[in-house]
């Protein structure tokens, strides 16, 4: 509850200073809608000039993409300052400071994740998911919301395990390259339909690296097709995020301070 | 004389910079392959599916390596100009810039040289050997990779000068981010970085050709790809010119909107 105090105290401070420079800001979201078109725009015009993939019509793709977008604009909607924050504080020297607050330096770390540049993406989600909804008329009851919720929780919890493990070797390292950007990449997994993948890197996909629980399983889901086994790619992101607990616990014991 | 030396001392202050951060130059090694076997996968499927050798003009290949080839001219021509120039007005720090002996153009385009010399280094080359064992470019030449290097150092000045002028921007609004954010997305839907333009429709094209961004990355890549349109002396000079068009008007436009913002600059920022 307290996290969760923190995190909402965070995100009116981070509203504040978006304010500060409301044309940017406005414009900033502007901008963020335009990339977060990108990845539909480009499935649009290859399913325009083409066949596309098999098993796959331009709504559904649209459909996966709408989902992929939502998950993405909810991630960094909540956790996406993250990585800026913590590499911030390590370097500025700052991050002594947060061992001495009255909350686990994880948690304050967590709770000062608000991104509200990424709304952009969250709303370019809402409304391709609705289109596509409409274009293919689902019907959508509380099971299929259960199933989207379980999708991108499984995406969620991954993700912090990730950032968990970034966070502890930044804090190890001091400086440690464009490591995000390489989590990021690696989420890029989650925008294709298994089918377009090999036998074998499909069956990683869904248990060593789980990216297609994310978005795909629930596609599948709404599209009322067959899904695929989620039980051992959800152990997987839940070991990941206790493993990056344990990790970053141990590390954090052995931290001299100036990056040590 | 004097300047030109100066000019080399901070291209090269610059290089020793960025060497110490290496490392994080040398991440897109770890990234790209990871888009790379995505694209793979995708066009793989894509072709199969429609069961063709060519699509749009593209074989499969020439395909997969299309974004890579758009990746290597972000790691060739990428600055922070903009970013750099919004930061002095905001902070105020631009008057020890005006101090200098040397304008602000030529020292930021040092820094910028100097910057993308380390990442052909420790990005571009590794990168071409790296990609090239994981998906080998049969349809690549000597000479198409010669014609794009020398294509793609003016994409670099066209890059640079559409960041300084985007720079420029701070001295009205001080927070340019958004503007920043603007460029990056022409560039990459309308300069072909992130979809090969034969996707547009033919309107949107003939529109497009009017513009600088499609000279920054899509007639390059056409030459490192080695398409059929890229054939022949006459396009390579064609292009050649009509980017050296664009670096003649980007650099008149630098001087004059330089000139008229710099007038009204204080140092409180």
């Amino acid at each position: 509850m307290k996290t969760i105090r923190l995190f909402i105290w965070n995100a009116k401070i981070r509203i504040q200073r978006n304010m500060a420079y409301r044309a940017d800001f406005f414009v900033g979201i502007i901008v963020s809608l335009a990339e977060a078109s990108l990845g539909p725009l480009f499935q649009l015009l290859l399913f325009t000039n083409t066949k596309g993939y098999p098993g796959w019509s331009i709504d559904q793709v649209l459909l996966l993409q709408g989902l992929v977008l939502l998950f993405l604009g909810i991630r960094g909607l909540l956790f996406g300052a993250i990585g800026s924050r913590v590499a911030n504080m390590v370097w500025s020297g700052g991050f002594d400071r947060l061992l001495s607050l009255p909350y686990k330096p994880l948690r304050s770390i967590m709770a000062s994740g608000f991104d509200l540049n990424r709304i952009g993406v969250l709303l370019v989600g809402l409304a391709l998911t609705f289109y596509a909804g409409v274009r293919l008329h689902l019907q959508v009851g509380p099971v299929q919301v259960l199933f989207v919720l379980f999708g991108f929780s499984c995406g969620i919890v991954l993700y912090l395990a990730f950032m968990i493990f970034y966070c502890t070797m930044m804090v190890m390292v001091t400086k440690i390259g464009r490591i995000e950007e390489v989590i990021d990449t690696l989420f890029n997994f989650i925008s294709y339909p298994a089918e377009i993948f090999t036998n074998s890197l499909r069956i990683v996909l869904m248990t060593v690296l789980p990216f297609m629980l994310v978005a795909y399983f629930p596609a599948q889901k709404l599209l009322s097709r067959a899904a695929i086994t989620v039980i051992p790619g959800m152990l997987v992101c839940l070991g990941l995020y206790v493993l990056s607990h344990l990790f970053w616990n141990h590390k954090l014991k052995n931290y001299t301070s100036a990056g040590g | 004389m004097h300047t030109i030396r100066a000019f080399l001392e901070i291209i090269k202050i610059e290089f020793k910079e960025d060497l110490q951060y290496t490392f994080a130059l040398m991440t897109s090694v770890i990234i790209q392959p990871i888009i790379l076997l995505i694209n793979i996968a995708l066009f793989t499927s894509v072709y199969a599916y429609n069961n063709t050798t060519q699509i749009l003009g593209y074989d499969l290949g020439q395909m997969i390596w299309y974004m890579t080839s758009a990746h290597f001219i972000w790691v060739l021509i990428f600055n922070f100009t903009d970013f750099r120039i919004s930061d002095r007005v905001l902070t105020g720090d631009l008057n020890m810039d005006l101090l200098r002996p040397l304008s602000l153009f030529k020292y930021e385009l040092g820094i910028s040289i100097g910057f993308r010399l380390t990442a052909f280094f420790t990005e571009f080359i590794p990168g071409l050997i790296i990609y090239s064992l994981i998906y080998f470019p049969s349809f690549m030449s000597w000479l198409s990779i010669l014609k794009f290097c020398l294509l793609v150092q003016f994409s670099f000045l066209i890059m640079y000068m559409l960041n300084f002028l985007t720079g420029l921007s701070a001295f009205k609004l001080q927070n340019n981010a958004s503007i920043t954010g603007i460029k990056v997305i022409l560039m990459s839907i309308f300069g072909g970085s992130a979809i090969p333009l034969e996707f547009f429709p033919l309107p949107v094209r003939q529109v497009l050709a009017f513009l600088p961004f499609e000279y920054v990355f899509y007639w390059p890549i056409q030459f490192f790809l080695n398409t059929r349109t890229s054939q022949g002396v006459f396009v390579f000079l064609r292009v050649a010119g009509l980017q050296s068009m664009w670096v003649v008007l980007l650099y008149g436009l630098c001087r004059f909107f330089w000139k008229k913002s710099s007038r009204d600059f204080s140092a409180v920022g």
